[in-house]
């Protein structure tokens, strides 16, 4: 019993440790689409950083729809910004132009960055943000807008 | 068969855990794990391989001599470090030059429609207390030609970019703002121990310590900064052996087609303790600040103010 205990303990300070080592940032928003009058689907949407405990993070964009699920003729996205900074400078950016799938319920796009040199790592932010895409015909294209920092040690 | 319960009992409450800390460190949302599931198209740009399953570092360990060599040679790098802040990081004011050179594939595109050159210098000043913390700092970066590119500023526990009007509060476990000058390259070479070298060479006709360490991955990676897949990063530090001074440090990406391009160089160009900045510097400081700041969210990219519907 002793020696169950024990492996348990250490299971969970390992998941607990695993869990520190390796953060996410992410901040969901949503919105009835096509209208708030006219709620057919909620468009929902954020962007992910993800720190590696390594040289490298992730960034990432998601857009989908649920309660229902709709599939829709474009999901995606129209802009996405992935950012770095030092001490508040940026000190990278990237950024990609619209990109959708047609007739999904859901997409999701990352991209793995290099961490850039900063010689504080609590100073090293990564950024990732832009505006979302969602287009069912006949309605229209809405484009809401999110943003998601983390710290990138 | 009690310890089969035992077990199945355990595992299920370590998966409870593994939930519960996705749930408290807001990493998965249950509807959108089910979401993911099955009916998910996922889309990668440049990047195929996740993180997680890629084999980070070859972390063979060797006999006990040798990594034990490599360890001392890690708390070398440490004291080589600590020996330099000691004598050239008192407590007022210091002022850091430095040169950088980038090579990656990607264009970097600023907020107001600039280029990020891959080419610059950095004007960096440090006021700092009896601690070594950072109460205040000034961070200007300068193209080829000493026009300033981008100004920050640390202060009142905030990072200001004062050239995209932007605030990021300083992350409460991170105060007070600890003075680090060393890129990193301490903490790689403990990490990346075994596969830390050291040898004497020369630099700008200088006599110096460089240090290596090589992180190799079990696969070639995407990064989205290339065009070409990456099996190694190497990353160099070159050290005055007397005084401990770091003068120059190098990223190297081995590409899959066993090319070597150095991601960034840093050299450093001087390191002075002043009695305070000059007044146009000073100037950065001292402008009025919280009111007209936004948050970074709000800085978005050049593309999206000139096109976004």
């Amino acid at each position: 019993m002793k020696r169950f205990i024990f492996k348990l303990v250490v299971g969970v300070i390992t998941i607990l440790v695993l869990g520190l080592l390796i953060t996410v940032g992410v901040d969901a928003g949503s919105q009835c689409y096509p209208s708030s009058g006219n709620c057919l689907t909620l468009a929902q949407y954020y962007h992910t950083v993800w720190n590696n405990p390594g040289s490298y993070w992730d960034a990432g964009v998601r857009s989908y729809t649920a309660n229902p699920t709709r599939v829709m003729d474009d999901i995606g996205y129209s802009y996405w910004t992935v950012r770095q900074r030092c001490y508040g400078s940026i000190i990278q950016q990237t950024n990609y132009g619209g990109h959708v799938l047609h007739y999904r319920s859901s997409y999701w796009a990352a991209v793995t960055k290099i961490k850039a040199y900063c010689s504080n790592p609590y100073a090293r932010l990564g950024e990732s943000l832009g505006n979302h895409d969602f287009y069912d015909w006949p309605y229209s294209h809405i484009y809401p807008y999110s943003y998601e920092d983390g710290w990138i040690p | 068969m009690k310890k089969t319960i035992g077990s199945i009992i355990g595992l299920l409450f370590l998966m409870g855990v593994w939930g519960s800390v996705n749930l408290f460190s807001g990493r998965v949302d249950s509807t959108l794990a089910q979401d993911l599931r099955g009916r998910e198209h996922v889309v990668f740009l440049h990047s195929t391989d996740h993180p997680e399953d890629a084999t980070q570092l070859e972390n063979k360990s060797g006999p006990a001599e040798i990594r034990e060599a490599s360890e001392n040679i890690a708390q070398e790098v440490q004291a080589l470090n600590e020996q330099w802040l000691d004598a050239n990081a008192e407590s007022g004011w210091i002022h850091i030059v430095t040169q950088w050179k980038e090579d990656y594939d990607e264009i970097g595109i600023l907020p107001d429609g600039n280029t990020l050159e891959k080419e610059y210098s950095m004007d960096e000043w440090y006021l700092l207390n009896e601690e070594r913390r950072v109460v205040k700092g000034i961070f200007i970066r300068r193209d080829l030609n000493g026009k300033v590119s981008q100004v920050s500023v640390l202060r009142d526990n905030a990072w200001y970019n004062l050239t995209y009007n932007d605030v990021i509060p300083v992350p409460e476990e991170a105060l007070p703002v600890e003075f680090v000058w060393d890129f990193g390259f301490p903490g790689e070479a403990t990490r990346l121990v075994d596969s830390l070298v050291k040898e004497e060479t020369t630099l700008d006709g200088q006599t110096v310590v460089l240090y290596t360490v090589t992180e190799e991955f079990s696969s070639p990676m995407n990064f989205s900064e290339y065009d070409e897949p990456i099996t190694a990063i190497k990353t160099r530090a070159y050290y005055e052996p007397d005084s401990g001074k770091l003068l120059s440090s190098e990223q190297i990406m081995i590409m899959s087609g066993g090319r070597e391009r150095i991601r960034t160089s840093v050299k450093l160009i001087s390191w002075t303790m002043e009695k305070q900045p000059p007044m146009e510097v000073l100037d950065y400081l001292n402008a009025t600040y919280k009111e007209t700041f936004r948050s970074s969210a709000e800085t978005t990219s050049f593309a999206e103010q000139e096109m976004a519907p």
